[in-house]
């Protein structure tokens, strides 16, 4: 499901059911066209790091990282971790979107960095309005380093530390 | 003791012939010496010597009766353990050496001189009183031996016992007799000992460098009657004479305090797999509650989307029937949603331990009643709030137990009524106890004992909804704290629900 243009929300989701109510949710608030998807954590990070089929894309951070805990191969908190160590995707908001409610999972997903944490609510009124919410403040409301100045504020960073 | 000076030394003289016994009699006499009597026989004189306790005996070899002087002597020497000088004319070599052979002070030949009968006498009482203060120390020396509690032996340089108390006897079932001068390691027959003791027997070897370095060591020991007792030995070396030093072995019965040692590593090691037992049980309950929480909820969450889904649908056209059909579809999935919610909530509070924190449960209160609010919407309730105090309690886990009751409160009351809640402390039964009252619908006291088990309701689902598991929530908090949990009601006449948050007496300091 390689675009060529930029992606703007990265959907990382294994549950097909899961996946197709979020798009769906997704689709009736229109708030984005531009959806990625990744069937489990190793795909997340092939296509986040341009590796594996996605080798050849051009390099562009999505707006906005969804994702599920529970994933096959690598698991979300993985995921979570190693987008948040690298210099460039570590700006990228991640929100956790997960079935479950583990205090422990809560913990480590915040002492991860990430930027919320949200529980797939049971009603499908409250989640596609969960998912309103959610794209309209990320990608609306919330403002981004735009993508030129990421090189450049890692690198002063680089300098400083030197 | 008497001081030797002043001591008159005690003689019998065993003399047949009474002008030489009177001779020696006035003699001694002349030389401040006490004759306690003449004896003429063996049988006369064991019965003077018993009567008359001598110092000395002066004993002719040649005396009446079939017993001679020599077998008198032997005969009194181990009976009173008397010195004996012998007194003798013209015996022959064979006597004189079976004579020998009973130990005496001194031969005085016949005829003799007085001064050569005192010297001898002299030198005989001195050394009879040496002898016998030894003994006497001896024997105070081995009864101290006795009494003590601890096995005590002494060994020559080669290991041979030399002595043995009673306790060493009791704990080794030797007797000193069968013991004497075996070696310690036969007669100590240690069978294990510290695992890190390569050799156990060495212990009969310690002490001979710096005693003091000695460490204590246990053995296991049999006795030769075959019981294995736990000593702890220790041996120190005493110098003797010349190079002839000798140990003493101490050992201490150390078998109870072993053996409760024992018992408790026991018992430790069984409570440490216990306890890991439980970590993984526990541990397996986690993973099974994330199972439920994360699976289950996802098709619970597919069936309602879906439906809502279809509800939706434009090019489909539903009959009003249809869609009550779907709308209860998705009513039981929510239902269903929360039941699941619910049971997590319940096996979380269940695992967590309550973390006492001095607590003001006015304020605690005030927080469920203001996250109620929006739910109330334009719904007339009279909060009546009373004094509160300050309480140990874990204050999540406690709100959790307002929340739940309060809940409750509000739901069993018909919706048209004006509800009248009431939050406070009592006394009901002599200890406070919080409490939350309605004037809701009630209940019937007989169904009072299934209230707070789970999936247990008393009302009708088309009534009061509910899960059947906020009070068996509330109940387990509540224990958890050491507190216990009570209603009272009545059909249509409100509901009163009492808690404690700690063992006995609880909340006392009022606010």
């Amino acid at each position: 499901m390689t675009t060529a243009e930029p992606v703007e929300i990265l959907l990382i989701e294994d549950d097909p059911e899961d996946l197709d109510l979020a798009l769906q949710a997704l689709a009736a608030e229109n708030i984005c066209n531009r959806i990625q998807v990744a069937r489990d954590g190793e795909e997340a990070l092939d296509f986040l790091f341009r590796r594996g089929v996605h080798k050849d894309i051009p390099e562009r951070q999505p707006a906005l990282i969804l994702l599920d805990l529970k994933l096959p191969k690598v698991d979300g908190l993985e995921v979570l971790d190693q987008i948040k160590r690298d210099p460039k995707l570590r700006f990228v908001p991640v929100v956790i979107l997960t079935s479950s409610l583990q205090e422990r999972d809560l913990v480590r997903g915040y002492r991860l960095g990430v930027n919320s944490y949200i529980q797939k609510p049971v009603d499908f009124d409250q989640f596609r309005a969960t998912i309103k919410q959610l794209g309209y403040y990320w990608l609306l409301v919330n403002q981004r380093i735009p993508a030129g100045i990421y090189q450049e504020e890692n690198a002063n960073e680089a300098a400083s530390q030197r | 003791m008497p001081n030797r000076s002043a001591r008159v030394g005690r003689i019998l003289v065993v003399e047949d012939e009474g002008a030489v016994a009177i001779d020696i009699q006035r003699c001694l006499e002349e030389s401040r010496f006490e004759v306690t009597g003449i004896a003429t026989s063996m049988e006369e004189a064991i019965q003077e010597a018993s009567s008359f306790r001598p110092d000395l005996i002066l004993m002719d070899i040649r005396i009446k009766g079939k017993a001679d002087g020599i077998e008198a002597a032997g005969c009194l020497h181990q009976q009173f353990g008397l010195p004996i000088i012998f007194l003798t004319a013209h015996d022959d070599a064979d006597t004189l050496e079976r004579a020998k052979r009973t130990d005496p002070m001194a031969f005085l030949l016949k005829p003799f001189k007085p001064a050569e009968l005192i010297s001898a006498v002299e030198i005989a009482l001195k050394r009879g009183w040496a002898e016998q203060e030894i003994r006497a120390r001896e024997s105070s020396f081995l009864s101290a031996m006795d009494a003590i509690g601890d096995g005590v032996l002494t060994t020559d340089r080669e290991g041979r016992i030399r002595f043995m108390n009673r306790a060493a006897e009791h704990l080794t079932g030797w007797q000193q007799d069968a013991g004497l001068g075996r070696h310690a390691t036969e007669v100590v027959h240690i069978v294990g000992g510290q695992p890190d003791d390569p050799d156990p027997r060495s212990v009969f070897l310690n002490g001979d460098g710096n005693p003091s370095s000695d460490a204590n060591r246990e053995h296991s020991v049999q006795s030769r009657d075959g019981v294995c007792r736990w000593l702890t030995i220790k041996a120190t070396r005493i110098a003797g004479a010349d190079d002839n030093f000798v140990r003493v072995v101490v050992m201490q019965d150390g078998t109870q305090r072993k053996r409760t040692e024992l018992e408790i590593r026991r018992l430790n090691e069984e409570l440490t797999a216990r306890v890991s037992e439980l970590t993984a049980m526990t541990h397996e309950l986690e993973s099974f509650n994330y199972s439920i929480s994360h699976d289950l909820r996802a098709p619970v969450r597919h069936i309602d989307g879906y439906t809502k889904i279809l509800l939706e649908r434009a090019d489909i056209s539903l009959t009003p029937e249809v869609r009550s059909y779907l709308d209860r579809v998705r009513g039981n999935a929510q239902r269903l949603g929360q039941m699941v919610d619910e049971l997590l909530e319940l096996s979380r509070t269940s695992r967590k331990e309550p973390v006492r924190v001095e607590t003001a449960l006015k304020t605690l209160v005030d927080e469920v009643i203001l996250d109620l609010k929006p739910e109330l919407q334009d719904r007339e309730v009279e909060w009546r709030i009373g004094a509160l105090p300050v309480v140990a309690c874990d204050p999540t886990l406690t709100r959790q137990v307002f929340a739940n009751l309060v809940a409750n409160a509000l739901k069993f009351n018909h919706y048209a009524n004006r509800a009248v809640i009431e939050i406070g402390q009592t006394s009901p039964e002599g200890e406070p106890a919080l409490f939350v009252r309605d004037n809701g619908v009630g209940f019937d006291m007989k169904y009072a004992d299934k209230l707070f088990g789970v999936f247990q309701r008393l009302h009708r689902q088309d009534e009061f909804p509910g899960t059947g598991i906020g009070l068996a929530t509330v109940q387990r908090i509540v224990h958890k704290h050491g507190g216990k949990i009570w209603a009272e009601a009545e059909p249509e006449k409100g509901a009163t629900f009492y808690f404690t948050l700690a063992p006995g007496p609880s909340p006392t300091q009022s606010h």
